[in-house]
């Protein structure tokens, strides 16, 4: 395997580009999306200018799209700040997990800017292949996978808000395939990361998120089977949780 | 609503988004020469994996649920074979999520026009 020098900046270009290319599954999911989140802002009265600003600061799929909601309900700003954040909690656990793989002793990126795109689908897609990434190009790869995703999701935006009105109703097969991109995603990723040593890390977060999706918002589901998911490793066999790291730099 | 209003829900949301997302990487690097007990590293590394589970169920879950047919969930059952089959032959995670998508797609459109 070639060795990167990342003081070079072409290194850090090819790293960026990487990253690009495999934010692609991910933008794909994201621009439908995130047209139809501006179509949605523009039907709730909601003008161009503040619709992207809404995309580009706060980069955060569902909660946006609850922002809209809240504003055309008529929410106060309190209420909607906190929904957002409540909402936005299980982002909290992702930085932590993802920084043993990003090789932080090695020359940084600041970590603000590793960190403003962390996404549920940017997580899950770093999760799943930075260990394939070597060691030196780990950040640029990262940084380019955000920016990918970060880039569809404002351009989509932008188009949804632009043309939102005179795009009308897609065929519901149609709409119906574009809504299954991101749960396509994330199986694809699931068939990535699978080990059958993890088996009971995955049964249990399943399980425990599917029962409480039966009884409060999704979520506070996701964070629940999180953290079925977290208890159970915690008690396996350290070598069983220990062989899913393949090139810890921490180590 | 006003322009003030939309303007502190948009810093407000922006700025508490940023705070979740970068906060624990800050603290956990600034403070990485303490080592954290190993059960709690075993349980940040698990926590990942049991991330991406919960997220596969929130996203299909519902539409299992919203199903009106078993044709409905036979579909999703098809496409979640059609991306575990191409994962299986060429592991490419842009290949198998867009080979699910299409067999997906394809589905819907000869359920709605048959």
């Amino acid at each position: 395997m070639p060795t990167y020098n990342y003081s070079s900046k072409a290194s850090l270009w090819k790293a960026l580009f990487l990253g690009l290319r495999a934010s692609f599954p991910i933008s794909m999911g994201y621009f439908p999306i995130a047209v139809s989140f501006g179509v949605a802002a523009v039907q709730a009265q909601i003008n161009f200018e503040w619709i992207a600003a809404i995309s580009v600061f706060v980069f955060a799929g569902a909660s946006q799209f609850i922002i809209v909601a809240l504003l055309a309900s008529g929410a106060s700003a309190l209420a909607i700040i906190s929904t957002v954040c409540l909402i936005n909690l299980r982002h909290l656990f992702y930085g932590i997990t993802l920084l043993p793989k990003l090789a932080l002793p090695r020359k940084p990126i600041p970590l603000a800017f590793l960190s403003a795109g962390l996404t549920d689908e940017v997580f899950a897609t770093a999760l799943g292949k930075l260990d394939s990434v070597h060691v030196d190009m780990r950040q640029g790869w990262f940084m380019g996978l955000q920016l990918g995703a970060y880039s569809a999701w404002v351009s989509g935006t932008i188009v949804g808000a632009s043309v939102g009105a005179i795009l009308g109703q897609q065929p519901p097969w149609l709409q119906n395939s574009i809504d299954f991109l991101l749960p396509a995603l994330f199986i694809a990723l699931l068939f990535e990361v699978f080990r059958c040593q993890l088996l009971w890390i995955f049964l249990s977060a399943g399980v425990v998120t599917a029962a409480l999706l039966l009884l409060v918002p999704a979520h506070w589901s996701m964070l629940g089977g999180m953290g079925a998911g977290a208890l159970i490793g915690a008690f396996l066999p350290p070598q069983i949780v220990r062989q899913t790291h393949k090139f810890n730099p921490t180590e | 609503m006003q322009n003030q209003s939309l303007l502190w829900i948009v810093v407000a949301s922006g700025v508490g988004t940023f705070a979740i997302r970068f906060m624990p990487m800050w603290w956990r690097q600034k403070y990485q020469a303490y080592a954290i007990p190993k059960r709690l590293e075993h349980g940040l590394t698990a926590l990942g994996y049991a991330a991406i589970v919960a997220l596969v169920v929130v996203s299909i879950g519902p539409q299992l649920v919203a199903a009106q047919s078993l044709w409905a969930i036979l579909r999703v059952i098809v496409a979640v074979f059609a991306i575990g089959s191409a994962h299986y032959v060429q592991k490419n995670t842009i290949l198998s999520t867009t080979v699910g998508v299409v067999v997906f797609g394809l589905l819907q459109y000869f359920a709605a026009n048959s």
